[in-house]
């Protein structure tokens, strides 16, 4: 059964004409930031730099909204619909139907976020030749990102999958109590601002680890880890947390 | 009969409050239950305990054949809007794996719809996505159906169909419980109905004519009536408001062809005869009466 769900979410979440929809949206605000970035003096402009710059400038803003967009709302849509009643009367277990779509969701957003990102890396190839990362890198990795800015352009984009799958699962584990779509798809946003303007540049600021803004003092791919595993850390447990939450719910409708 | 469906001291409270107390009722094979009350009595809650998306607070809910699924229609449409008919259905059909696409075709045929409509379901009427509705809940041939205000937006034909088909699912051994606000229909559809007020059934009515003792008779006339009130005596005769023939209803256990058989040589004009059929917005409204303004 538990299979059946995940297949179906899957082929549900991954069907939606809305990804397209904001992919296409997600593109156009990558090129604005492409724009942005020929403003910028640079010795040498290369798709990878555009790449790094234009990421760098939109997401850290974006990206909590796109993934609460993309894939935040799939249990409040349900629950909207009346369709958690029809998957319960079909025997399905309350941990079964939030498995898949808490695996909906983070499925959802490697899709969704990582063709996203390959998709604007192949279209920034379009536009400039391939070549080193000589200004636009995050602090702590500028050499790096000079001798290898094909590996430095994937990193970003796994750390921003993975910030993605956090946004996506903060928004599930309130929809397993708020059935309102559009709070739900928001949250993520209002608290990723929230903590950006209430917490100082700490260490447990999001923002940091979602633009980067890492001291130089330890080697880049300590700091890649580090800030990986923030991300990582935080989508595993919010993702577990809403599964906890709606099986233990007495009332799924 | 077998049973197919046992509920326990089942107890419902949600923040201290009782939402439901102490139901105990059984549905058997073939059977149709009424479930009737007024708004907020708790029958949609004791339907979503039946279907296992709300966990009861005490008591339990057995089913004879769980593997064979329930059949649920809530009482709104629960669908995807932008997919067609059969694609909403296919998605539900996914789950369990057991209807395949020549029965999701069969079940939309069954309730009137075209399987090849590429409509999006958004685009539906409201009959149109309670026939599709009804569609889903019978595909996987479950043996428990639960129907949430099943009559919402369906014409008049939509309706007949509805009995019909509810008719025919039940002599197929399936049973059904039916919530509903239309006591006509109840009265049409179901064999048997539970009244719930305030969280608790109040009542259970055997609408199936063979527990009932009350004949509905007309005479001729005055002398023919005051025969009949012998015969019967004066306890066992209640008589009605009439504008033509004297009426009566008739307490009797026997059948009414013996009571028309020692009736006819008695000399006893008779003009009508039937059994009476429960009037069951009266039996309703004894059930619910109002409390300081408000249902009880």
């Amino acid at each position: 059964m538990l299979t059946n769900i995940i297949r179906l979410e899957l082929k549900r979440i991954l069907g939606k004409k809305k990804l397209l929809v904001l992919g296409i949206l997600g593109i156009g605000l990558l090129i604005t930031g492409v724009v942005i970035y020929l403003e910028y003096n640079t010795p040498q402009r290369t798709s990878f730099e555009a790449f790094s710059f234009a990421t760098g400038y939109i997401l850290p803003l974006a990206l909590p909204l796109l993934a609460g967009l993309s894939t935040g709302d799939m249990l409040a849509e349900d629950r909207h619909l009346g369709l958690v009643q029809l998957f319960m009367s079909r025997g399905v277990l309350p941990y079964q139907y939030i498995s898949g779509k808490a695996i909906g969701s983070v499925v959802g957003q490697i899709c969704f976020t990582g063709g996203l990102l390959i998709t604007f890396l192949l279209t920034t190839f379009l536009l400039f030749p391939a070549g080193p990362i000589l200004e636009y890198a995050a602090d702590f990795a500028k050499a790096f990102a000079a001798t290898n800015p094909m590996v430095y352009c994937l990193v970003l984009l796994l750390i921003y999958v993975c910030a993605a799958t956090a946004f996506s699962g903060i928004a599930l584990l309130v929809s397993v109590w708020i059935e309102n779509i559009f709070v739900v798809v928001v949250t993520p946003t209002i608290l990723y601002f929230a903590a950006l303007y209430s917490l100082s540049m700490s260490l447990i600021n999001p923002y940091c680890y979602l633009a980067l803004n890492e001291g130089v003092s330890s080697s880049p791919s300590f700091t890649f880890l580090k800030v990986m595993g923030y991300w990582i850390t935080i989508s595993v447990t919010v993702h577990v947390l809403a599964v906890m939450a709606f099986s233990l719910k007495k009332d799924h409708s | 009969m077998k049973e197919i469906l046992k509920i326990r001291s089942l107890k419902k409270i949600v923040r201290r409050k009782p939402i439901l107390r102490d139901i105990n009722l059984t549905l058997s094979e073939g059977e149709i239950l009424g479930l009737i009350g007024p708004n907020g009595a708790g029958k949609t809650t004791l339907l979503k305990i039946i279907s296992g998306s709300i966990t009861a607070t005490a008591g339990s809910v057995q089913l004879a054949e769980p593997e064979s699924g329930i059949g649920v229609l809530p009482e709104t449409p629960a669908l995807l809007p932008s997919l067609s008919g059969f694609q909403n259905l296919q998605l539900l059909a996914s789950i369990r794996r057991k209807a395949r696409e020549q029965e999701i075709r069969e079940a939309m045929k069954t309730v009137g719809l075209d399987p090849a409509n590429r409509k999006a379901v958004g685009n539906y009427s409201l009959g149109m996505k309670q026939r599709l509705m009804l569609a889903q809940a019978i595909m996987e041939k479950p043996k428990l159906l639960l129907l949430d205000e099943p009559t919402n937006g369906l014409d008049p034909l939509g309706i007949i169909d509805l009995r019909q088909l509810l008719f025919r699912l039940a002599s197929q051994g399936v049973g059904i419980i039916i919530a509903s606000h239309l006591l006509h229909e109840i009265e049409l559809m179901c064999h048997r109905v539970a009244i719930i007020s305030n969280g608790s059934i109040v009542r259970e009515v055997n609408l199936q004519s063979s527990e009932q003792h009350l004949i509905e008779i007309s005479v001729n006339s005055r002398s023919d009536w005051d025969k009949l009130v012998r015969w019967a005596g004066k306890d066992n005769l209640r008589p009605l408001p009439s504008k033509d023939f004297p009426r009566g209803i008739l307490n009797s256990e026997l059948p009414v062809s013996r009571v028309l058989a020692e009736l006819l040589p008695a000399g006893i004009a008779i003009e009508s005869i039937q059994r009476a059929a429960i009037n069951l917005e009266a039996i309703f409204l004894e059930c619910s009466q109002l409390k300081d303004g408000v249902y009880r």
